[in-house]
């Protein structure tokens, strides 16, 4: 009981604490040393944070990047995790170890080389290049996280699905795709908060010509005052919870009747 | 009710040669049980009839039409699986719906086919269950229903019920075999079990490191089988060396001195009383062999017996197809 109750006050002290006072900040007039809490609450910095010129573009460039980055690791992923979890050919250790580099490499090292390779074919400071390079940190672990999917549900009742007559497609709506819904949510978010926190790929692919809110943020920590910092890192927070609620609500209406069953059960 | 042609089919897995050259044919309605241990290629077979595999030479003709080119989806032919393998996101209902779902039926007339299926198969009260809620026996029921809701040309059975006790899967076999029989379907069952064989089938076959030996009816198989795999599985009798004598023609008594080398000498390994008889286990020329003889014959274990036979009766084995041309 006593170590539930010591938990309970490490998270707490750990999480919402520092969470609690980010809130408070961005919404204090004033919370200079000695007061020990706000006496008058504003909205002002909330408004500043959203009005910023710099905040603005990078808001759309931001959702649009980690959306586009999610989608096209499960293009990439869904086929390549299927291969390597049901079928053994000839170099499949090869590219499972190959799948891994870019994890143990620092993502500087690629991006700086990306950088000039992206230069001679055109791809380097536009929005397409940054998309490309932040499959680097996410797609091994979507193949991951979607290979483990695979082995788990097996490839036996799909087999079952074919021979009822099922056509390729209704098979990966009506059997794969409810079954792998753990792993696929899994891996939507880990890949989408990867994508919202490179700064390093965002700023040397992106050349300072995409404006992401990760490349946006560490210049604006150096000027902007506490309180605007706080709104900042707040809506920065709240993103990737946006992202799970989407994801969410995208999965409930695509496969509402057959997520059904799987929660009555 | 379709009739099914296999002509020289063969299959090849990473160098080895899983089917060589399997010809049969099934005519519509009939049930052929299809025996065999673990590894000679049954499920294979299976595989490449369903089209799950795709066999390297031979072809398959299915109510007149080639199948050779026609995807598994495409097929008339549904392939049921030692488990029961029912979607675990869907509810029984749904489950047994699914063949038709994948052909467009409508939600409404296929939710009601369902239910007659699941009435067939005595498990309507549980229509909206899951999977995961029901028992091994009832799973398998499901799946029977599931399958034969979808009207195939060709079902094709894989042990569906291996995984249960002895009395259940007697059960299921009698009633599976009634609702084909009811349904005319043709069907392919596999088993390695010869009781589970002689109560299914119309026609028995039996398969040995990928080849197809005899097809034939259950009784003529166990009275005269013409290879020694098919004397093995089925035949009743004493198969010594490469020679078969059939249980009818065996004549055993106890050895003695006068007994000439015309016959056989076996040891009594064990005895065991069943169905009335008495099963021996014997040795002869350094094999074991069962045989069963009417119970009031006295022996005991160590024993030393001869057995002979009317040189006629006699059935030489061959383990080669084709050694035996009158079986083509």
């Amino acid at each position: 009981m006593i170590y539930r109750w010591l938990l309970a006050i490490f998270l707490l002290l750990m999480f919402f604490v520092p969470l609690f006072l980010l809130v408070v900040q961005s919404f204090a007039r004033e919370w200079r040393f000695q007061m020990i809490f706000p006496e008058t609450f504003t909205l002002q910095h909330w408004q500043s944070a959203l009005s910023d010129p710099l905040v603005v573009e990078a808001l759309p460039v931001t959702v649009l990047l980690t959306f586009g980055t999610v989608l096209l690791n499960f293009i990439i992923a869904f086929p390549a995790a299927r291969v390597l979890a049901f079928y053994d050919f000839y170099g499949k250790a090869v590219v499972e170890t190959m799948l891994l580099v870019p994890v143990l490499v620092p993502a500087l090292a690629i991006a700086v080389g990306l950088h000039s390779a992206f230069l001679s074919i055109g791809l380097a400071n536009s929005w397409l290049g940054v998309l490309l390079v932040y499959l680097l940190p996410t797609v091994p672990f979507t193949i991951r996280i979607l290979k483990n999917g695979f082995i788990r549900i097996g490839s036996d009742l799909e087999a079952q699905a074919a021979v009822l007559g099922a056509s390729r497609w209704q098979r990966f709506l009506d059997i794969i795709m409810p079954l792998m819904l753990p792993s696929v949510r899994a891996a939507a978010f880990l890949a989408g908060v990867i994508a919202l926190s490179q700064y390093a790929l965002t700023v040397t692919v992106g050349g300072g010509q995409v404006m992401a809110l990760s490349a946006v943020y560490f210049p604006f920590a150096e000027s902007a005052n506490a309180s605007i910092m706080a709104a900042l890192s707040l809506l920065f927070s709240l993103l990737p919870l946006g992202l799970l609620l989407v994801f969410e609500g995208m999965f409930r209406l695509l496969f509402l009747n057959r997520v059904k069953a799987i929660r009555k059960g | 009710m379709s009739e099914l042609h296999v002509n020289e089919l063969s299959h090849r897995y990473r160098g080895v040669e899983v089917l060589q050259s399997i010809s049969f044919s099934l005519a519509p309605g009939e049930i052929f049980a299809l025996m065999g241990g673990s590894g000679t290629g049954k499920s294979t077979l299976l595989k490449c009839l369903a089209g799950l595999e795709k066999q390297h030479t031979g072809t398959i003709t299915l109510g007149g039409q080639t199948m050779d080119e026609t995807t598994a989806a495409k097929r008339p032919v549904v392939l049921m699986f030692q488990d029961a393998l029912l979607f675990p996101h869907m509810t029984l209902r749904e489950n047994v719906a699914y063949a038709l779902k994948t052909r467009g039926v409508k939600r409404q007339v296929r939710s009601d086919q369902a239910a007659v299926f699941l009435e067939k198969v005595g498990m309507l009260h549980a229509a909206e269950r899951l999977p995961e809620q029901c028992s091994g026996g009832e799973k398998q029921r499901v799946a029977l229903a599931r399958a034969l809701i979808a009207q195939p040309a060709l079902l094709l059975l894989d042990e569906p019920f291996a995984s249960l006790d002895e009395t259940l899967r007697f059960q299921m076999l009698r009633w599976a075999k009634s609702l084909l029989k009811e349904a005319g379907t043709t069907a392919v069952f596999v088993t390695h079990a010869k009781d589970e064989a002689v109560a299914m089938g119309d026609t028995i076959g039996v398969m040995h490191e990928g080849r197809l030996f005899e097809k034939g009816s259950p009784a003529a198989l166990a009275r005269r089988p013409l290879y020694g795999p098919t004397a093995d599985a089925l035949g009743d009798g004493v198969r010594i060396g490469s020679t078969f004598v059939p249980a009818s023609a065996v004549k055993v008594h106890r050895f003695t001195s006068n007994d000439d080398d015309a016959g056989w000498k076996a040891q009594v390994q064990s005895l065991f009383q069943t169905h009335g008889q008495l099963l021996v286990c014997l040795e002869v020329a350094g094999a074991a062999q069962a045989l069963t003889i009417p119970a009031p014959f006295q022996m005991a274990e160590g024993e030393w017996l001869y057995i002979s036979a009317d040189s006629d009766s006699l059935v030489e084995l061959a383990e080669q197809r084709g050694e035996h041309d009158e079986t083509k």
